[in-house]
């Protein structure tokens, strides 16, 4: 049964919604767009709560701060919880309804500039809620290379958030614990764990949370994170401001050493388990261009923090089919249009090494990100062969018992060593 | 007051337009209502599609400030909060499953190309996958559904659900592996995987 011609078949057909109802949301519309005012204050936005006035900002080590963006109506953004109490109804916050720049568009003579940090008159330097810096060396550095903002009323403070490791020597470790949804920073990210077999969604404790991220061509060098529960949607949303956490990166590249070159954010809720995305720290990944082939290409994806290897199973046979790539770069079954794989090759120096999952850490490591051969980081179902071999793939549930990618582990006289691998390309 | 445009759609300089001249947003409603009408029902069945379409256009208008059309599309931002009017409705898997099962029932007929017993075939055919998708998680089934109903691409689906589309890719080749563990090779659902269903 070819699934995608049945679920074509099955496509449930419904006549149009009858007149009298659009009628009545007709109606419900008008009645918002009465209720408003123009620019964009709404009375009937139900999500501007009166006491979320502005951000608190953590200012990045070098470079600017953009706290404030205007659309007609410059309004300031605040850095210190203190102000942000006294001033509470008189000034804005980035992320509120009204206060942000139209979507797409910008003022001309709009200017990301310093001097957009909107500090009320006379304000010294904002107190940004973070305690002193330990002494102890850090190996990427003492702050975080971008600047991280938060909804007001969250405050960042060091260390690890309540119940989560300790993390390793010189790792920067900060956190915010928020109403229903927390977070944590850290640079460098975390170790790899290897094994964590995760449950039967493969999402392992992510529960229904689940991180985006945005980038907007009108604020090249900021990427807005958005935290949202994917199956219930009544814990947090994207529709909550204290979901929203906001990077902004320095205007010149950041000078990171090895290891640092990803910042890791995790966000932990209440009841809906918990997610981490590794950012890269180079400004230079994030989106500066305003054309629209930078928009479609979405060039800038965090990557999710998952072990090397979420499932494992015992097989009765080897798996040996690779997937083919669809028009869209897509896993799937060989057929009309696909392509072949991009890797098929035997493997003659895959290491000696105790374990096949070693085997596995140490050839994934071998490619770099910009190395055509770069595999996966993550996420391998790692099965056990009768022959005595282990695979680790990619990209299973595809037909055909099929994967996008399979990296064969074999013993040797000498240890463990990758032997083999098919890898779509897809 | 003078602007520029970034190389934004139509639907986005709507939007746009709209924080300066509300009653511009109608002309999204315009445009949307049915699409968005009937992705509904066909999640959750047309009661439910009449009782949430207006309230989604009511929302969008006014979080129509934070429309980015970097994250995507009006239709997909659209999607996106009739999605979330739904979770908050449907509170359950139970409650979604029920009103999956009521929503999706066949109706394919039969074109005048298709003779009477491949007519019955296929009817049949699409009652057991439609009986297989009552039996995933809602979240799986909107990714199905998203993908081979909608026709979104998977970028258009990572707009929808707010997530990276590599994660899109993942959850949609495991929650259709479900879809196809579900049926066996004629496409027959398991009556004793659905009968402990309690729909």
């Amino acid at each position: 049964m070819d699934i995608d011609t049945a679920l074509n078949r099955a496509r449930p057909k419904f006549p149009e919604p009858t007149p009298q109802v659009q009628a009545q949301h007709r109606a419900a519309l008008d009645d918002a767009i009465r209720s408003a005012q123009p620019s964009g204050q709404d009375t009937a936005d139900p999500r501007s709560p009166a006491l979320d006035t502005g951000l608190l900002t953590l200012g990045p080590r070098t470079g600017p701060q953009i706290t404030a963006r205007s659309r007609g109506r410059r309004r300031a953004v605040l850095t210190a919880a203190a102000v942000v109490a006294a001033v509470s109804g008189v000034a804005g916050g980035w992320l509120l309804a009204g206060n942000r720049t139209p979507p797409g568009m910008l003022e001309t003579g709009s200017s990301l500039s310093p001097t957009d940090d909107a500090r009320l008159p006379g304000q010294a330097p904002a107190e940004t809620g973070h305690e002193d810096q330990p002494a102890a060396p850090r190996s990427c550095g003492d702050q975080f290379p971008v600047s991280v903002d938060l909804a007001a009323g969250l405050t960042i403070v060091d260390g690890p958030l309540p119940g989560r490791t300790e993390g390793r020597e010189g790792q920067l470790i900060k956190h915010w614990v928020g109403p229903g949804l927390s977070g944590e920073l850290r640079w460098p990210q975390d170790p790899q764990e290897i094994y964590a077999p995760s449950e039967a969604d493969g999402d392992g404790d992510a529960g229904r949370l689940n991180l985006g991220s945005n980038t907007d061509e009108n604020r090249p060098g900021e990427v807005e994170i958005f935290a949202t529960t994917a199956a219930d949607g009544s814990t947090v949303s994207a529709e909550s401001d204290k979901a929203t956490v906001r990077l902004t990166y320095p205007r010149s590249a950041s000078e990171s050493g090895a290891g640092c070159g990803l910042l890791q954010i995790r966000f932990v809720a209440d009841d809906d388990g918990e997610q981490a995305l590794l950012f890269p720290t180079d400004r230079a990944t994030v989106p500066a261009t305003n054309d629209d082939q930078s928009i479609q290409s979405r060039t800038f994806y965090p990557r999710l923090v998952e072990p090397l290897i979420t499932d494992q199973v015992t097989t009765t046979e080897a798996p040996t089919t690779i997937a083919a790539c669809d028009a869209e770069g897509v896993p799937t079954t060989t057929g009309p249009g696909a392509t072949p794989p991009r890797t098929d090759r035997t493997i003659t120096n895959g290491g000696h090494h105790n374990s096949p999952a070693e085997a596995l850490v140490d050839f994934v490591g071998r490619f770099g990100p910009s190395d055509p051969n770069q595999l996966t980081p993550s996420g391998y179902l790692e099965l056990t062969n009768p022959d005595g071999s282990v695979s680790y793939a990619q990209g299973s549930g595809l037909p055909d018992r099929s994967y996008a990618t399979l990296v064969t582990v074999s013993p040797s006289s000498g240890g463990w060593a990758v032997t083999h691998v098919l890898d779509s390309g897809c | 007051m003078l602007r520029r445009s970034l190389g934004v759609d139509s639907d986005s300089a709507v939007v746009w337009a709209s924080l300066d001249d509300p009653e511009q947003f109608g002309l999204l409603f315009e445009r949307h209502h049915r699409v968005v009408w009937t992705y509904l029902a066909r999640l959750a069945g047309p009661d439910l599609a009449d009782e949430l379409t207006g309230e989604v256009f009511v929302t969008a208008f006014a979080q129509r400030d934070r429309f980015d059309p970097q994250r995507g599309r009006v239709r997909s931002w659209l999607y996106g909060i009739a999605g979330n009017k739904l979770r908050g409705r449907l509170r359950s898997e139970h409650r979604a499953r029920r009103a999956f099962a009521r929503a999706a029932v066949p109706t394919f007929s039969a074109d005048n190309t298709t003779i009477v017993d491949d007519a019955a075939a296929l009817a049949d055919e699409a009652r057991q996958v439609t009986a297989a998708m009552t039996l995933l998680t809602q979240a799986d089934r909107q990714l199905i559904m998203l993908r081979a109903w909608e026709q979104l691409s998977y970028a258009e689906m990572a707009e929808v659900l707010n997530t990276p589309v590599g994660t899109v890719r993942s959850r949609l080749s495991r929650a259709r592996g479900r879809l196809r563990e579900l049926l066996d090779d004629n496409g027959e659902l398991s009556i004793k995987e659905l009968n402990q269903e309690t729909l």
